[in-house]
């Protein structure tokens, strides 16, 4: 022990048995009692010099990186992808294949259509779960349009609740953008400021909210993220979204 | 006396001794998800099974490449299977409250789920259950040809959406031959059956 606890060491770290006795030793033992023990030397000249071979080091790694590239932010977004192209995340694989525009009375529908392909689970993930981890928007305004709904290619009539694990299938997802809320006029103006009836259905989109019509619309762009599974409170497992993006893609629309 | 070093020694094993019983007794916990896990009855597709809410009795699988459903104005309509169609006939009774949400999946050898497809408004996912009256229908499953292993029928009574601690039934189906019919299926609306004569006369 005693070896163990001489000056020196007290002041490198310490003896790891004996705190107390460090902390009794160090009170008295200031720096100035030992010179050489920092790593920046005293000699002046000896001081100029390391600052300088440091500074060589640094610039040298500074250029090395900006000759291979430069430095890229972790989610920096990929390539957009073409039409056709798988795009896939940790739970699907999405390929989307063409976008239509559909326009009724209420607004107008962006649908597309797509290959879903569920592979990270051995369940069913619900519409809402895939919905969830794209992020669209109306080409050229770049407004984001919210939620797709989802229906089988070989059953227009059906909507779908879940894509099931393991099965490759052609889905149309649907975008829908209300040109005006119907309940709007319900509301006074006061309420409208306040958000009308976002309360009940949650914040209009963006497209919404700028008044997007049909007739702006030229394209739709997609970005998948990345999902991963966290647990919520009571034990469920529950998918969300990531800020990683996985793939992107544009589709013109087809006017229909 | 012992040295210091030998007592803490001695500390430092009694610590990593008492970590790992800590740890390994954490595997007897049970998750809070299965402590709320739907109480299963288990049975086969040859007798009925019946769990504290209803009663289910499998009458019949049919696995297919198309199906046959009603379409709009008395028409029907041919709808082609991505994989194949798994039609499972079942009667199912309420026992004591209505049952609004019968939720139905099909799991199969490897225990991956397929849920109830859900397109279809003559299916009996679409049905609701009043207490004591017998509903006679069929429950459509989407699967992968080759993922189609010794499916068993899970029905749970999922009221107001919610599964946890539900009545939950899950039959064997005891399908054996699992090779689709190129035949499409019918799939026939949903038939209350009250009783053996009325599934005679009618």
């Amino acid at each position: 022990m005693v070896t163990c606890c001489g000056r020196l060491r007290m002041i490198r770290g310490g003896c790891p048995l004996r705190p107390v006795h460090f902390l009794l030793v160090v009170h008295h033992a200031g720096t100035d009692e030992n010179p050489g023990r920092s790593l920046i030397p005293q000699n002046r000249l000896a001081r100029v010099a390391v600052a300088s071979a440091a500074a060589a080091v640094l610039a040298v790694a500074i250029g090395g990186v900006a000759v291979f590239g430069g430095l890229e932010s972790a989610d920096a977004t990929p390539r957009p992808s073409s039409p056709g192209d798988e795009m896939r995340n940790t739970l699907f694989a999405l390929t989307p294949h063409e976008a239509q525009l559909v326009t009724d009375e209420y607004g107008f529908e962006i649908h597309v259509r797509a290959d879903v392909e569920v592979h990270g689970v051995d369940e069913p993930v619900t519409v809402q779960t895939v919905g969830s981890t794209m992020v669209a928007r109306v080409l050229p305004g770049g407004q984001e349009i919210r939620f797709p709904s989802a229906s089988a290619v070989r059953y227009p009539a059906s909507t779908t609740f879940d894509f099931q694990p393991h099965m490759r299938d052609e889905t149309a997802l649907i975008w829908s953008v209300a040109a005006d809320s119907p309940l709007d006029d319900l509301f006074t103006e006061e309420e409208t400021a306040e958000g009308g009836d976002a309360e009940l259905f949650g914040p209009k989109d963006e497209a919404t909210e700028e008044g997007v019509t049909a007739e702006d619309v030229e394209g739709i762009e997609i970005r998948l993220h990345e999902a991963e599974k966290i647990q919520t409170r009571d034990g469920q497992d529950l998918w969300v979204d990531t800020p990683v993006v996985v793939g992107v893609v544009e589709l013109s629309v087809e006017r229909i | 006396m012992s040295s210091p070093v030998v007592r803490r020694l001695w500390s430092i094993v009694a610590s990593v001794v008492l970590v790992v019983v800590i740890v390994a007794l954490q595997r007897f916990l049970v998750s809070d998800q299965d402590q709320l896990d739907p109480i299963a009855t288990s049975g086969t597709a040859d007798a009925a099974v019946a769990t504290d809410d209803f009663t289910a009795e499998v009458a019949e699988t049919g696995v297919a490449t198309a199906l046959e459903v009603a379409g709009t104005d008395g028409t029907t309509q041919e709808v082609e299977a991505n994989g194949v169609w798994v039609v499972v006939w079942v009667r199912v009774t309420s026992e004591h409250t209505p049952i609004d949400t019968m939720y139905a999946e099909l799991r199969m050898d490897d225990d991956t789920l397929y849920s109830e497809r859900g397109w279809f408004t003559d299916s009996l996912g679409r049905s609701d259950f009043s207490p004591g009256i017998t509903v006679y229908g069929a429950f459509v499953f989407e699967v992968p040809r080759d993922r189609l292993d010794r499916p068993a029928l899970l029905l749970t009574n999922a009221s107001g959406l919610d599964r946890r601690l539900g009545a939950q039934a899950d039959i064997d189906l005891g399908l054996t031959d699992p090779a689709p019919s190129d035949a499409p299926i019918a799939l026939l609306p949903p038939e209350v059956q009250m009783g053996d004569t009325a599934d005679a006369s009618e």
